[in-house]
């Protein structure tokens, strides 16, 4: 009797492989209910339909990167072209805007390297060094925001996707291996981590990608986007600041003082182009 | 005494008579003497001529005819004297003296005594002093242009001129041309504005402030010609008609400058006379008048090709013209790491504005950077001219580098064919690196002209060296949409895949409930069939739904499968006890082969054995 309850309780969990219709009578017979196995058909069909998805999204993930990374960029292109952007070439030309005693132009640039090189301590040096000489104070960053900002955005969006892959695969492997449970959950909590740590250096970019640089000698922030409107204050050129809103040819913009006021787009140069504030 | 005093006066008479024809029969004859001021003037301004007779004689000299000068009398005075008994008279007339032409002009004398005068008539815009006359004015342009045609206005005052050298074009092309704008000599106008182009198809370059002045003889009237040189550049295919125009503000005479004659006896005072016959007076009824007219060229038709697909080179940018191209470098000498500038030259005729540096790429065994241009044009239209580019380039490895030749293609539309020129490879000795030399960090500039060798500023860390990775934008990634979509769609992913999974542990952890969620599903899924059966008169399909609700019905009270149902299997489990459950079961199996149907009473009988058997089958 020993045996038939071992041989049965085997049976019932699938470690001892039967045909359907004595499994059947078997079940009859002791009155064992029947417990679906979470490996069924059913299972291979959602793993099927996961699969795919997931094989879907990390593609659609990848394409446009690797359509990006085909497109051929001739090392003859500009600093600052529509054809690219390349940091060391920004940081040269803002060295020959600051040598031609055009600090507005330098700054801009010597800002757009930074964005693709935040680490860059020559960069850094430069800009502090063209800001001095303009008369304009470096902007002041706490350590939680220069170390978000250490490293480079489109490198950190690469590690957000890693993240957000670990983090998933292993919420679903926690749930098929239950026994393997904490490794699951400490690469789940890593993957959260990474992700994390994108967003927020997101939150702190942000602003980032709104700002503007004064680029003529004087810029006169008006009270409204008409040029008629009296001047609330005057923008010197270097002066970076950010954009709230654009009207037609004026940008309302907020300086570091929090002062805002209305000013002729022809007088900045956003940092990041092709990007407007809504 | 009455007799004698009336006999006394026709002998005083007589007698003054004899005095006054004798005193005229030995009178001197008369002097005339001429002056001319100003002695030069500038073409469209007027001299005045004086010519005063003095002595007896009433007639007025006038001035001779003279080629190239307008007489026009502007006044007339008169003063007699007479001292001790001798009577004298001065006669003046003024004339305003007009040119038609610059130039020398000889007003030969008027009497034996006087002297001729000499006026000098400078060009417009010729410095005074340059007396040397006609002869100074500039020749017509002689140029590779047509003549062009001339269309002057109605009255013969001006025209506007275009001259081309061709009438049929290439898109793209950029050809020489020439606008003249002629006013009749003495004439006075200006131009207010620049020619402009009626023709949507070609665009012309800006045209200089200072045009070339020139004098012109059209139809025996000299012009005052003044002429833009610029280039023409054609936009798209087809054919067209061009024409040019211009504003020209013309200050004309309101009535003719000439003497106004007052009659002798219409005003007896003297003084009345002279008034009416001063200059003011004339020019305040006579003045001139401003009018502003815009003259225009005959139109040219034109026809305009377009560039031909056939054999067209891979590299060709739109340059169109006749090029050639030269290429050198700094040294022939240098060390790996050392930057050299690496120049091409192109020169000659056509659309420079398309000349690019798509020949300037990299180069194996070179580390390039972009490369710096500069036009020099060689005529003020920047039609030809020669357009340098300068490119820093560093030799990565020691040894004998050799800069490839490069090669630029451009449409001839001379030829009518695509051609390419070459330049001859640069061979450059390269030595090793030396202690000092910029292998990472290469001073070199893209903006402006800052030399290469220039020293880095105190203060500003010096430039590095491009790699050549760039980015399309600058906007991080996690701000492009594409990027935030394809995220969003990998979480949806994962989200979806633990609901499932969450939703697949509940099933194993509940089989029991979930068979009777799906047992309740499908006795409603077969009595709404019965009903659908019942209302459409289908006793087959109604008897087999209600078997199906009550197979669902015991197989889950039962924990069996539903196919498993039989009435065998009833028998054998309920021992009959059920005979109604019996007879649905029986009439199911007949009406599928019978063909047996229901009166809709009788649907309506067995609905209810059916609701109530199933309702029974839970109390078992």
């Amino acid at each position: 009797m020993r045996l038939f309850q071992i041989l049965t309780r085997q049976v019932a969990t699938g470690k001892v492989k039967v045909t359907q219709k004595p499994l059947q009578r078997l079940r009859r017979e002791t009155g064992l209910k029947h417990h679906p196995k979470p490996h069924g058909r059913k299972h291979h069909g959602f793993f099927r339909l996961f699969c795919t998805a997931f094989v879907a999204a990390v593609t659609l993930s990848i394409c446009p990167v690797r359509a990006l990374a085909a497109t051929p960029t001739p090392a003859r292109q500009t600093a600052s072209t529509t054809s690219g952007y390349s940091a060391a070439a920004l940081f040269n030309q803002a060295n020959a805007y600051a040598r031609a005693g055009k600090p507005g132009l330098a700054i801009l640039d010597y800002s757009r390297a930074q964005l693709l090189a935040p680490s860059d301590a020559d960069i850094a040096a430069n800009l502090h060094f063209v800001r001095a000489e303009a008369g304009l104070p470096d902007a002041v960053k706490n350590w939680l925001a220069r170390g978000l900002t250490y490293a480079h955005p489109n490198t950190l969006a690469w590690v957000g996707c890693f993240g957000l892959l670990l983090a998933g695969i292993s919420t679903l492997l926690v749930r098929l291996y239950p026994q393997r449970r904490l490794a699951f959950r400490s690469l789940t909590f890593v993957g959260a981590l990474l992700i994390a740590t994108v967003i927020s250096n997101a939150i702190v970019m942000w602003p980032r990608v709104h700002e503007a640089v004064v680029i003529n000698r004087e810029a006169p922030a008006l009270t409204t986007p008409v040029l008629a409107a009296e001047p609330l204050f005057k923008l010197r050129e270097g002066e970076t600041v950010t954009v709230r809103a654009e009207l037609q040819d004026f940008a309302l913009v907020q300086t570091s003082a929090a002062r805002s006021g209305w000013v002729a787009r022809a007088d900045l140069f956003r940092v990041v182009p092709q990007f407007s504030a809504k | 005494m009455k007799t004698n005093l009336s006999l006394s006066r026709p002998m005083a008479a007589a007698i003054a008579a004899v005095i006054v024809f004798t005193s005229a029969a030995f009178a001197a004859p008369p002097a005339v003497t001429t002056q001319l001021e100003p002695g030069e003037i500038a073409l469209g301004q007027s001299a005045q001529l004086t010519i005063t007779t003095s002595g007896s004689g009433d007639d007025p000299v006038s001035p001779p005819a003279v080629p190239g000068l307008e007489f026009v009398s502007v006044g007339q005075s008169s003063q007699m004297e007479s001292i001790n008994g001798v009577t004298s008279s001065t006669t003046s007339e003024s004339y305003e003296v007009i040119p038609q032409r610059a130039g020398k002009f000889t007003i030969p004398a008027l009497s034996r005594g006087s002297q001729a005068l000499v006026l000098f008539v400078r060009p417009i815009g010729a410095a005074p002093g340059n007396n040397s006359g006609a002869s100074s004015l500039p020749p017509p342009v002689a140029s590779g242009l047509s003549a062009g045609q001339t269309s002057l206005t109605q009255d013969g005052a001006a025209f506007v001129r275009m001259r081309l050298p061709k009438r049929e074009l290439y898109v793209g092309e950029t050809v020489p041309v020439d606008i003249q704008v002629g006013v009749r000599a003495g004439l006075a106008a200006s131009i207010n504005g620049l020619p402009t182009l009626n023709g949507d198809a070609f665009m012309l370059n800006k045209l200089s402030s200072q045009p070339e002045q020139a004098q012109e003889i059209i139809d025996g009237q000299p012009y005052s010609v003044v002429t833009w040189h610029s280039a023409l550049a054609v936009v798209k295919p087809g054919e067209f008609s061009l024409s040019v125009e211009t504003p020209l503000t013309v200050r004309m005479r309101a009535a003719p400058r000439r003497r106004m004659s007052v009659p002798n006896g219409m005003f007896n005072d003297p003084m009345l006379g002279d008034v009416f016959n001063d200059p003011f007076f004339q020019d305040f009824f006579g003045g001139t008048t401003e009018k502003e007219i815009t003259v225009a060229s005959q139109a040219e038709s034109l026809k305009v090709l377009p560039l031909p697909a056939e054999g067209r080179p891979a590299a060709f940018d739109g340059a169109v013209g006749n090029f050639g191209v030269f290429s050198e470098l700094s040294s022939a000498q240098s060390a790996a790491g050392d930057p050299l500038t690496l120049r091409l030259k192109v020169t000659g005729t056509g659309n420079f504005d398309r000349v690019n540096s798509s020949m300037l790429g990299t180069m194996d065994g070179w580390k390039t950077y972009p490369p710096t241009a500069k036009f020099e044009p060689a005529d003020s239209a920047g039609y030809s001219g020669e357009k340098d580019f300068e490119q820093a380039v560093i030799p990565n490895q020691p040894g004998k580098q050799t800069v490839p030749a490069l090669a630029f293609s451009y449409f001839n539309p001379d030829t009518r064919r695509y051609e390419t020129k070459l330049t001859e490879p640069l061979s450059v000795e390269v030595s090793a690196a030396s202690a000092g030399g910029l292998t990472a960090s290469a001073p070199v500039s893209s903006p402006g002209s800052t030399p290469i060798s220039e020293p880095p500023r105190d203060g500003l860390r010096p430039d590095h060296a491009v790699t050549g990775s760039t980015v399309a934008t600058l906007l991080p990634l996690y701000f492009r949409p594409w990027f935030v979509a394809s995220q969003s769609a990998l979480a949806l992913c994962f989200a979806g895949g633990l609901i499932f999974l969450r939703r697949l542990e509940r099933r194993a952890n509940d089989a029991d409930g979930f068979r009777q969620r799906e047992a309740w599903s499908a006795i409603a899924s077969a009595v709404t069939e019965m009903d659908a059966a019942a209302t459409a008169g289908d006793t087959a399909r109604f008897f087999q739904s209600a078997r199906v609700a009550l197979q669902q019905k015991l197989a889950e009270q039962w924990h069996v499968a539903a196919a498993s149902i039989t009435i065998a299997e009833i028998d054998a489990r309920l021992n009959g006890e059920v005979a109604d459950m019996r007879r649905i079961f029986a009439l199911a199996d007949q009406a599928a082969y019978s063909g047996q149907q229901f009166s809709a009473g009788d649907f309506q009988q067995w609905n209810e054995i059916v609701r109530g058997q199933l309702e029974h089958v839970e109390v078992l």
